[in-house]
């Protein structure tokens, strides 16, 4: 997999030059559409504040203390290879003590993938009609070098894997984005929503359990029922054990099991109930076409409704996984073998 | 933020920390009567965020009202 360059050593990607950024806006008429998207650019182009830069600072640190070298790494690659495809990036920062919260802010462009997300993330690339894509980079794919991407329909967000940014016309990442763009046609009625043609990909850092789509992140309520279910289903096998406790610790073992990944998947959902607190992906009634067509075109329909938005690309970086992992070398861990990346027990699969 | 929208994320970092608190009362061996208890608080609570979920008008559409088929 061509990803290994990332990972086989744990070093970050080696920044690529940085593409042309959009025309000069003085030689444009200020009241022009193309000037508009001139002045967002030179807005983001400008200095970032101290207080950015405080932030970075506290994001490098946090960085270097983490003692997996390929989490650090990919946390380091992800921003560079931003900077390098999606043209300029920012990084602010925020340690709670349990997670690392990192916002990027990508620039709008009609030449690269990410960009373009960002044109429809920031309500560029539409018809004129308010919609909402956001635009997230999934830990859980992060972690997955070959994870390309997914299109979630109920938050209409894009949740972008490594690759993804890395291989920016790739076919796979067309396909996902040729799903959200069929879904916002059916909403619009544009298109028969017949023959199930929306789908949501599974999130391929998560592999697949028996009996339960682990690896299947199809709906908002997905970590509820999962604990409702399995978690519910194993307490009740402990009660029903009471008075033979030596049947206890299979059962203790499963509910331990089942319980990382109810952790895991309620980690993935705080990505999604932090778009929903913002307000997105609420309305029904603002559905547009995505005007997206070939990404290796500019495109011919940006309309004049450039407001200058940004889009804001969270990524959160579950230090529980690293601290776990800690705990693994140290001997004491609840699962894993210590190893960066390491994947799960096989009886998660 | 609206009461329903502040109600559902005090219940999902509930949730996330009885979630924690369930994996080291397991990774530290503790008295089955007390791993019993947690969960049974944790799947009430993952059932009542799934309520207030379904019973928010504004909430985004969760499985009960998704029609889209899903395939690989």
């Amino acid at each position: 997999m061509r990803s290994k360059a990332l990972g086989a050593t744990g070093s970050p990607l080696k920044p690529v030059a940085k593409q042309p950024t959009e025309a000069p806006a003085k030689a444009l008429h200020p009241e022009s559409p193309s000037a508009r998207r001139a002045a967002t650019t030179d807005d983001l182009a400008a200095p970032v504040s101290s207080a950015l830069t405080d932030a970075l600072k506290r994001l490098d640190q946090v960085i270097a203390a983490m003692p997996n070298v390929h989490e650090k790494a990919q946390l380091d690659a992800v921003t560079a290879v931003i900077r390098a495809r999606g043209g300029q990036v920012r990084r602010t920062s925020a340690f709670d003590g349990q997670r690392l919260h990192a916002a990027l802010e990508i620039v709008p462009d009609d030449r690269t993938v990410l960009g373009r997300m960002a044109e429809v993330a920031a309500n560029r690339e539409a018809n004129g009609v308010t919609m909402g894509v956001t635009v997230t980079f999934s830990p859980a794919m992060l972690r997955n070098y070959g994870a390309k991407g997914m299109y979630l329909p109920q938050t209409r967000s894009l949740y972008l894997g490594l690759d993804a940014i890395r291989d920016e016309y790739d076919s796979t990442t067309q396909h996902e984005l040729g799903h959200a763009r069929q879904h916002f046609r059916e909403r619009q009625g544009l298109v028969g929503a017949a023959d199930g043609t929306m789908r949501s990909s599974g999130f391929g850092g998560l592999p697949h359990s028996k009996g339960v789509a682990y690896g299947k992140f199809q709906q908002l309520d997905e970590p509820f029922q999962f604990i409702s279910g399995n978690i519910g289903h194993a307490i009740s096998q402990l009660v029903q054990t009471r008075s033979t406790p030596e049947a206890h610790a299979p059962i203790r073992e499963e509910l331990a099991e089942k319980t990382a990944w109810a952790g895991d998947l309620l980690e993935q959902q705080t990505l999604i109930v932090g778009d929903l607190l913002t307000g997105f992906g609420r309305s029904k009634q603002n559905d547009t076409v995505v005007n997206w067509n070939d990404s290796s075109k500019p495109s011919a329909s940006l309309t004049p409704e450039r407001n200058g938005r940004r889009a804001d690309c969270s990524y959160q970086l579950p230090l529980r996984r690293v601290r776990d992992r800690a705990d693994a070398l140290a001997g004491s861990a609840p699962y894993g073998d210590g190893r960066a990346n390491s994947s799960p027990p096989a009886t998660r699969r | 933020m609206s009461g329903a929208l502040r109600e559902r994320h005090q219940i999902g970092n509930e949730l996330l920390g009885l979630v924690r608190e369930l994996e080291q009362a397991l990774r530290v061996g503790a008295p089955t009567d007390e791993v019993v208890s947690l969960g049974s608080t944790l799947v009430r609570r993952a059932a009542a965020l799934e309520r207030a979920y379904r019973d928010d008008p504004s909430a985004p559409a969760v499985s009960a009202g998704d029609t889209s088929s899903h395939h690989d």
